[in-house]
């Protein structure tokens, strides 16, 4: 099966479970939970069910397209459901039926792992998915985001589909995955792991991102301040990558990692506040939809 | 008598948290159905990742009756003189629905007083369970709780049914929402259905049937017999990690042991590296060719029958190799550079908030271990050998290999080291600065490992002390407490002399200058809180070796610095004597001298105003001992220190009988208590003998 095989099934599976498809947001994030399909629509009472493809970029994980599992960009299929359904396990080893993996031939574990966002102010408990000894997905009962109790409390299930493609398409190189019959992997994204890792470890404008993140910060207080939670988290977001840019390029001192991360923290906190707000406003349009 | 059983069944629990909770679920229902005076045979509880199991056997049908007495009104408005019940004991007697002729008097100590007496009927069993299951489950505690869906319930995690039965009866309540029932579910993987359980006894094969081990023993024995016939069919060493067993055991639900390979070329990694990715994370066996040397094989346990070994042992081993090809890219990329060429480096990496870097910390265990170091008496070799390991002591912490596998910190560090070249004992020390990582662990040997491992420990606790993180109650996030064991624990073992109070100020002096923690004038709160902290450890400790609550107390009240060598010596000397007459002496007069001079100093005595004969006596006797009493004490010769106090023992005891303290001439007067003050100090001095037991007799058992 190949890459955007796998990608197609599991969307199609997820629609038939009632999941809204979303789309890879347009702004860069280090996963799936960022999008604001996940982090803004977890807040307060409403019901959501959504699933997408994320690529994510972890700018410290470049190898230069030379290490057989790391890249700096990774694909992540996510879901999330609020309230988390009674069934969901059964629903997601389901799922893994349609990618071909039968769970009757294979040893499938729930190992304990629990999960945590010091920049958004969320963490939940759940487990890692092990096929074969191998972490294929993560899942997560979400607890807090943006510093706030949940209720209800939705479940996330993030796949890694790089990895759950090399079980099944038995290649231990990620770059030798076939995307679909006739182009690989390596085809689409070498030149861009490589570039990156290059950019990123070597050429990135320490003082560009510096002022870049200053900024990125100045905008979304004052878009919260006006009440605007959705183009704030935009920022936040912008914030948060660059951020990610300058500790993979060693630009941040010991002293002052810790608050940078609150202060993206914080401004994740008041966006879910104000987000949360909002809604109530608007009286919660979706409680209507259950 | 009938069974009741209750199966609660969850999402996967934590492994390391299983074996607690069914503990704790079979004392709390024993305690429970104790407390409910009804009958049973055994509780008995089982449990797997997806389930938790209690059986109670041989349940009595219901609680047995009670009989209560309930106090009514006084006897005197009750009845009138004639014994005439009058309206209080007419409606006292409706109240508890007995006829009034079933009323008696009784006297109180508030007087006469009217009394009925019912018998509480049991309730039926059924009833009981129906009550008490969904308590005992919301009772359970754990490290870490959850909410689900739209649930308020919290728990480890998700509870998805509730089978609760007596006998063939389901027993009927609501968990926050979830009805309980007589449905299970059966192994995951292999027949994943609802079934029906129609009764207890059916459970039990139902589950085995299908694919369900619910009993740890039994799963346990049966990971650990596939284990050895995979050893022994390959003539391998036959050694299990114990710990790892029972962590595997409580992640399955039907076990089934796999032998794997990897290519030899991997063994050429430190074992220790190999050990940790196979056995921490992958969750694997390693197979041992002898008790030193690794097997280019491993073991997995899977959760599933032995229908598919070859798929998963292949997917497995991929993984596997995977992981090694990493741990030894990152091993060749470590090698690459001498160690010390890291130390810089940890100028990077933030120790803990307000405590600065890594890299100030090691100049700071750099700094004390070379002080501890002096104090001990070790030569200049010994010296600058402690200084380069606590130079390279951190610097693994930035290596490739130690960033991936946090685990093998101090063992990298001693591999890295002794890979660069540097001495044999510094990378020794390197590697024993960080015991005893736990409990049970092993203690540091070299002078080396020894020093650096207080040192290291000591400016843990220190800094968090100085800038008030103290930990309480079960909040230790830096876990101190077990710190300062093992530095309690290294001291005692070791023999070395090691002032701790010493230590202690040095550290935080250190702490001063290089971090600028304001301590403002509480220095030496400090030191005495971290003095206070170490104490109670080793109370602890020394309990543990059996000795008297009391006698620890009593020295422990004497000696403020900690210096446990010294302590133990004067806890010997007081074991020799406890039993002994003459220290029974000691003790009443330590008790006396005490009470009568407290709230008062010691004064220089005046002699020419000492009158009478015993205690002019007593002074001298006090003049002939007292520099004797204080080489002893110089030398540590508490036995000895003993002997000279009960010389004194008599002429206390004729200066008691016949002197009066409080002399109508007040110089006289203070002039006596104080040879008494001068006294009870030296009676104290050892220990604070007023906190010792006299009911020795009743200890010797």
């Amino acid at each position: 099966m190949n890459f955007q095989t796998i990608i197609f099934n599991l969307q199609k599976y997820w629609s038939k479970q009632g999941c809204v498809l979303c789309q890879p947001y347009d702004i860069e994030v280090g996963a799936g939970t960022m999008n604001p399909a996940t982090f803004l629509r977890v807040l307060g009472p409403e019901p959501w069910k959504a699933a997408y493809v994320e690529p994510s970029r972890r700018p410290a994980d470049g190898r230069y397209g030379e290490n057989p599992n790391r890249v700096q960009q990774h694909h992540q299929f996510q879901v999330i459901i609020k309230p988390s359904p009674d069934d969901i396990q059964e629903v997601y080893l389901k799922s893994l039926e349609e990618l071909g993996i039968i769970r009757k031939n294979h040893d499938i574990r729930f190992i304990e792992g629990d999960w945590e966002a010091p920049t958004l102010g969320a963490w939940g408990l759940g487990w890692e998915v092990w096929l074969d000894g191998l972490e294929i997905t993560q899942f997560t009962y979400f607890q807090q985001a943006g510093g706030i109790e949940l209720n209800p409390i939705p479940v996330e299930i993030t796949y890694g589909l790089e990895r759950i493609a090399m079980v099944i398409q038995n290649k231990e190189n990620v770059f030798d995955l076939k995307w679909n019959n006739q182009i690989t992997y390596r085809d689409i994204h070498w030149q861009a792991e490589y570039e990156h890792s290059k950019y990123n470890f070597e050429c990135a404008d320490i003082n560009m991102l510096f002022s870049l993140f200053n900024t990125y910060e100045n905008e979304a207080s004052h878009l919260i301040k006006k009440l605007l939670p959705i183009p704030a988290y935009d920022y936040i977001l912008k914030c948060s990558h660059a951020f990610n840019m300058l500790d993979a390029r060693g630009a941040i001192s010991v002293s002052e990692r810790t608050g940078y991360i609150s202060r993206v923290r914080n401004l994740a906190r008041e966006c879910a506040e104000v987000q949360i707000k909002k809604r109530e406003e608007m009286n919660f349009p979706l409680m209507e939809k259950e | 008598m009938v069974d009741a059983l209750l199966e609660i069944g969850t999402e996967e629990i934590p492994a390391s948290c299983l074996e607690n909770i069914l503990e704790e679920l079979k004392k709390t229902t024993e305690k429970t159905f104790n407390n409910l005076k009804i009958n049973y045979f055994k509780v008995e509880s089982f449990g797997t990742p997806r389930r938790l199991i209690l059986w109670i056997s041989n349940l009595d049908e219901k609680q047995k009756d009670v009989k209560i007495k309930v106090k009514g009104p006084a006897a005197a408005i009750a009845f009138d003189e004639i014994m005439k019940p009058q309206k209080p004991a007419v409606k006292f007697a409706q109240s508890q629905s007995i006829n009034i002729d079933e009323l008696f008097i009784e006297n109180t100590k508030k007087g006469k007083y009217i009394f009925a007496e019912k018998t509480i009927k049991g309730k039926e069993s059924m009833k009981l369970l129906e009550q008490c299951l969904p308590k005992i489950i919301q009772s359970l505690n754990f490290p870490k709780s959850m909410r689900w869906g739209t649930g308020k319930l919290k728990f480890i995690r998700p509870i998805r049914w509730i089978l609760a039965i007596l006998g063939e009866e389901v027993i009927h309540f609501d968990l926050d929402g979830l009805s309980s029932n007589n449905m299970t579910f059966g192994h995951k993987l292999l027949t994943p259905e609802q079934i029906k359980v129609p009764s207890i006894e059916k459970y039990f094969r139902i589950l085995e049937e299908n694919f369900v081990m619910i009993d740890p023993i039994k799963r346990g024995a049966k990971i650990k017999e596939e284990i050895l016939d995979n050893i022994r069919k390959n003539n391998r060493h036959e050694i299990i990690n114990e710990s790892q067993l029972k962590e595997i055991n409580y992640m399955v639900e039907y076990p089934h042991a796999i032998l794997g390979y990897f290519e030899e070329k991997y063994l050429k990694l430190p074992l220790q590296v190999l050990v940790t990715v196979m056995e921490v994370h992958q969750k694997y066996f390693p197979i041992y060719r002898n008790k030193e040397e690794l097997d280019n094989a491993f073991i997995v346990v899977i959760n599933n029958t032995g229908h598919n070994d070859k798929e998963i042992i292949k997917g497995n081993e991929n993984v596997l190799k995977a992981r090694l090809e990493d741990a030894n890219f990152f091993y060749q990329e470590d090698l690459k550079r001498p160690l010390k060429n890291r130390v810089e480096e940890l100028k990077n990496v933030i120790f803990r908030e307000n405590m600065g870097t890594l890299f100030d910390k090691t100049q700071r265990i750099t700094e004390l271990s070379r002080f501890i170091a002096g104090l001990s008496g070790l030569d200049e070799n010994g010296k600058k050998i402690i200084s380069r390991a606590a130079f390279l002591s951190k610097a693994d912490l930035v290596t490739e290999m130690v960033k991936e596998f946090p685990k093998l910190q101090g063992t990298m560090g001693k591999i890295y080291a002794f890979a660069s070249d540097e001495k044999k004992e510094v990378s020794e020390a390197v590697f024993e600065h960080y015991l005893p990582r736990f409990a049970e662990d092993k203690l540091p040997k070299t002078h080396g490992g020894i020093i650096l491992s207080i040192a290291d420990k000591l400016d843990n606790i220190v800094g968090c002390f100085a800038v008030g993180l103290i930990p309480s109650g079960s909040q230790d996030p830096y876990g101190l407490r077990r710190q300062a064991l093992g530095i309690i624990r290294t001291v005692i073992e070791s023999r070395m002399e090691i002032s701790l109070i010493e230590s202690i100020r040095i550290s935080l002096s250190i702490f001063k200058e290089d971090i600028f923690i304001d301590l403002k004038d509480r220095e030496e709160t400090v030191v005495d809180q971290i003095i206070i902290f170490l104490q109670q450890r080793l109370k602890n400790v020394l309990l543990e070796k059996g000795i008297f609550y009391d006698v620890i107390d009593a020295v422990l009240s004497a000696e403020k610095e900690c210096d446990i060598h010294d302590i133990q010596s004067r806890i010997h000397a007081i074991q020799d004597l406890y039993h002994s007459e003459m220290f029974g002496n000691i003790i009443n007069s330590a008790i006396r001298l005490m009470n009568i001079s407290k709230g008062n100093h010691e004064i220089e005595i005046n002699e020419s105003l000492l009158k009478e004969e015993d205690e002019i006596h007593l002074y001298h006797q006090y003049i002939k001992h007292i520099n004797q009493f204080k080489d002893t004490i110089q030398n540590g010769n508490y036995h000895e220190s003993y002997e000279i106090l009960g010389e004194l023992c008599p002429y206390i005891h004729d200066f008691f009988d016949q002197v009066l303290v409080m002399d109508k001439d007040e110089l006289v007067r203070k002039n006596r208590v104080g040879l008494i003050k001068k006294l009870s100090n030296l009676f104290n001095h050892v220990a604070i003998l007023s906190k010792i037991s006299q009911k020795k007799d009743d200890k010797k058992s």
